[in-house]
């Protein structure tokens, strides 16, 4: 059995956080713990290749990076991929999520990853990769990478995979449909009876564990502040360079403003399919306040606009695409100390 | 009163008779009926048995044949008789049995034709899944005579429906019925019981996607009440020739499955209060609000304790269906909703399109992208090929589960649900 | 909508103009439209200066 096997700069003693805009680069044989792993799985397999990126790398060139790293892969003619354990950490986490969900998907071979149930990659897996849990620290790699090896066992050995509880897998939570003994307006009687008598019942489906975002604290000086523009409402430089599309994109791009103190119908346009384009397209001022934001700046009431714009088309985006750019987003405005941000919406 | 008749069979004959059980269709009497209407130019009819190797395509509506024998005026109020429904008297009803009007949608000019595909497969696999399967379907398929405007035309096909519903039911007027039920006009209220109300959140946004009531669109509508005995007797018609798995067919408002348990545990578990009808769809979010709320307050004038809410078709309909949620526990009343799912092609996307926290109780009726496999039949009735494509309606094919007519249906007449894969 | 926005997890939210130009509105002469527009983003810088609570 042929194992590629991925990490992260760390991981693979690239680097440590100085390192983490590393580009993808490749191994022969085993790195890190993938050597550890090739040893639980008791001549059973061999890891052929690690492959490895910056995770600041990864976030920023998500695209890219999984497209090169795709070939890398499938170059070594694997059988198997393997992911990780990602831990607590979450880039590395996102990381590994994206490239075990790509790899399952494309190459269609057994691909598994692991890390904390918490960690936000787990936001990014899609079927038929699979996560097994972890705790948040690194102490646990040797119990981890035995658990991997197993479960990897088993899936190239072709067993049936059953309740995630049993199997000791992390449930992505997909949903199928079955033909239930009972119709809906049958079964949902007794559970209204239950409800009314403040019994207890199941709903048949739960509601969205929708997650408690703590607020970042106030901006102290706001006049000394670095305020940055991002927008899903599609707002691209005219002629939209890189092509983003109305719906479902999965990219996000920035685009310089210091030389702007406004946009216009001849420097800018809105390519977002969800809402209809024209008044944006006359002013996209109206989707994207720059000139106000500039003139705000002027008068010192800002401290500085950031010198590029982030922009999407958030029409029919899943929310696991929109969550990851965010993440990115996110990561990129940090680096260039961006202090608030305006998101403006559709 | 609903006096019941039983249907074994169905078969084509030089009359048009019931005689226990077996009902006759004079093929001729019944086109020549149909061709009165100066809309259509053909009809088609045929007979699709449970069991046939069958499959009907082109599904435009659904309906059981029912007449009024006794008392003020008759059935499908609006259409079949004076907009002035008045439902005491008897009325009869065929069982296991269904009128299925067919039809391929086109308008003049570029009106909005949105045709949805709508299916079922009398055996296999996909029978399991669609009530139809179950019942002897008069099929009746129906073509324009000229050029018509989408809501001529869907007006039409409606009325070659209820027509021919009227007409098979009629051969049971002096006839023993297999069974007799009484269904109360005035609920006696146990005070020691919960009152539950049904709140039929409908379509009501084009000539493709509405509800009419007592002949009229519902489009505009405030909430109103309903008298389950109006329903019995036709008062509300389907217009649904899009999202055939989760839109309401005319069938599931005269034998509408909650309404039926409603009644039966009457008096023992629960006390049924009324049925309100909800126009979905409305186009601002002020007027969603505004009609959810009042539904909620004539809920709280009929004392409910409880309330069902149900849907039909999907997409922001799910908005006034949530907001009729929020409504009714803000006044207090615990809710039950029934609800499809959009998890995706995959069944890894959010099976909500939208929430409110207080929807703690939903029974689900299915995720409507997941993919069937329609295996070859040897009949085809309704259509020679699948809409909009070139394939043939008795071969092979794969479409998504919103196709196949009530498996998903927010009336909960159906028994497909979705459940965690792990869970199985 | 800002009630999505509530919904998700978002903390600081400010209700725009509209779908089709949630910072603008067409229908006002040019002045008065950066005059709306001039509001709403104020009313963000606002949101950003003040603590705020979860829920």
């Amino acid at each position: 059995m042929r194992v590629v096997y991925y990490m992260n700069q760390f991981f693979a003693g690239i680097g440590g956080e100085d390192k983490a805009y590393e580009p993808p680069t490749e191994f022969e044989g085993p790195v890190g713990p993938a050597r550890l792993f090739e040893k639980k799985l008791g001549g059973k397999g061999i890891v052929v290749k690690t492959v490895s990126c910056g995770d600041n790398y990864f976030a920023e060139n998500a695209e890219k990076v999984k497209g090169e790293l795709l070939e890398r892969i499938r170059s070594a003619s694997p059988d198997v991929f393997v992911a990780g354990p990602a831990f607590g950490s979450g880039r590395h986490g996102i990381a590994c999520a994206t490239i075990t969900s790509t790899v399952a998907k494309e190459l269609k071979i057994p691909a598994v990853t692991a890390m904390h149930p918490e960690n936000p990659g787990i936001d990014v897996m899609s079927m038929p990769a699979y996560v097994l849990p972890t705790e948040i620290m690194a102490t646990t790699m040797d119990n981890v990478l035995t658990r991997i090896s197993k479960f990897v066992l088993k899936l190239v050995e072709g067993q049936a995979i059953g309740d995630s509880k049993v199997e000791g897998y992390i449930s992505l939570g997909r949903r199928v449909n079955i033909i239930d003994p009972l119709t809906g307006a049958d079964r949902l009687f007794p559970l209204l009876w239950a409800k009314l008598k403040a019994e207890d019942f199941t709903t048949e489906v739960p509601l969205p564990k929708y997650e408690v975002i703590p607020p970042p604290p106030a901006i102290n000086e706001i006049a000394k502040a670095t305020i940055a523009l991002v927008t899903e409402s599609g707002v691209v430089p005219k002629g939209n360079p890189d092509g983003l599309v109305s719906w479902s994109e999965e990219r996000w791009f920035k685009y310089p403003i210091s030389h702007l103190d406004d946009f216009t119908s001849t420097t800018h346009q809105t390519v977002h399919g969800g809402y209809e384009n024209t008044n944006v397209n006359q002013d996209p001022d109206r989707a994207v306040p720059l000139d106000v934001v500039r003139a705000l700046e002027k008068e010192g009431r800002i401290g500085k606009v950031a010198d590029f714009l982030l922009t999407t088309s958030g029409n029919v985006c899943t929310t696991d695409s929109a969550k990851r750019m965010g993440c990115e987003m996110a990561e990129y405005l940090r680096r260039e100390r961006v202090d608030g941000v305006i998101l403006t919406s559709t | 009163m609903v006096k019941t008749y039983d249907i074994d069979s169905i078969v084509f004959s030089d009359r048009t008779a019931y005689d226990q059980g077996v009902l006759s269709i004079r093929e001729g009497e019944l086109k020549a009926l149909l061709l009165e209407d100066e809309d259509i130019g053909s009809v088609v009819l045929g007979i699709a048995r449970p069991g046939d190797s069958a499959r009907i395509v082109h599904l435009y509506d659904v309906i059981e044949p029912r007449t009024k024998v006794e008392g003020p005026g008759g059935v499908f109020s609006g259409w079949l008789a004076p907009p002035s429904g008045n439902a005491i008297g008897t009325i009869h009803r065929l069982s296991r049995a269904a009128v299925i009007t067919c039809t391929e949608l086109s308008s003049e000019g570029d009106e909005y034709t949105e045709q949805g595909e709508g299916v079922v497969d009398m055996s296999g696999p996909i029978a399991e899944m669609t009530p139809f399967s179950q019942t002897v379907n008069v099929v009746v398929e129906v073509k324009a005579k000229r050029k018509l405007t989408i809501d001529e035309y869907t007006k039409a096909v409606t009325r070659a429906g209820l027509k021919t519903a009227k007409y098979l039911a009629d051969t049971t007027v002096q006839k023993i019925p297999s069974g007799t039920e009484v269904l109360p006009g005035r609920f006696t209220i146990n005070p020691d019981l919960p009152n539950i109300v049904l709140i039929l959140v409908v379509a009501g946004t084009s000539p493709t996607l509405d509800t009419y009531v007592y002949g009229r669109s519902c489009i505009g509508m405030v909430p109103t009440l309903v008298h389950p005995n109006e329903m019995a007797e036709g008062a509300l018609v389907a217009f649904s020739s899009m999202a055939s798995s989760s839109a309401n067919k005319t069938y599931y408002y005269q034998k509408n499955p909650l309404i039926e348990n409603l009644h039966s545990h009457h008096g023992t578990r629960h006390n049924f209060v009324g049925v309100i009808i909800q126009r979905g769809y409305s186009y601002e979010y002020n007027d969603k609000e505004r009609i959810a709320s009042h539904s909620a307050n004539l809920a709280r004038f009929l004392k409910a304790n409880g309330a069902i809410i149900t849907s039909e078709g999907g997409g922001h309909i799910l908005i006034d269906t949530m907001l009729a949620c929020r409504e009714c526990e803000e006044r207090g009343i615990k809710t039950a909703v029934v609800m499809i799912e959009q998890t995706g092609k995959d069944g890894t996307g959010s099976p909500w399109t939208d929430f409110v926290p207080e929807a703690n109780l939903v029974v689900s009726v299915g995720n409507v992208d997941e993919f069937v496999h329609l295996r070859p039949v040897k009949t085809a009735y309704g259509g020679k090929k699948y809409l909009k494509t070139e394939i043939a309606a008795n071969a092979a094919n794969d479409v998504r589960i919103k196709d196949i007519c009530c498996v998903n249906s927010m009336l909960g007449a159906a028994r497909v649900r979705s459940v965690y894969e792990d869970r199985k | 909508m800002p009630e999505v926005a509530k919904k998700i997890g978002c903390n600081r939210v400010v209700k725009g103009v509209a779908i089709t130009n949630p910072t603008g509105d067409p229908g006002l002469p040019i002045e008065e439209e950066r005059s709306l527009r001039r509001k709403v983003v104020l009313q963000a810088l606002s949101a950003l200066e003040k603590e705020v609570k979860t829920g």
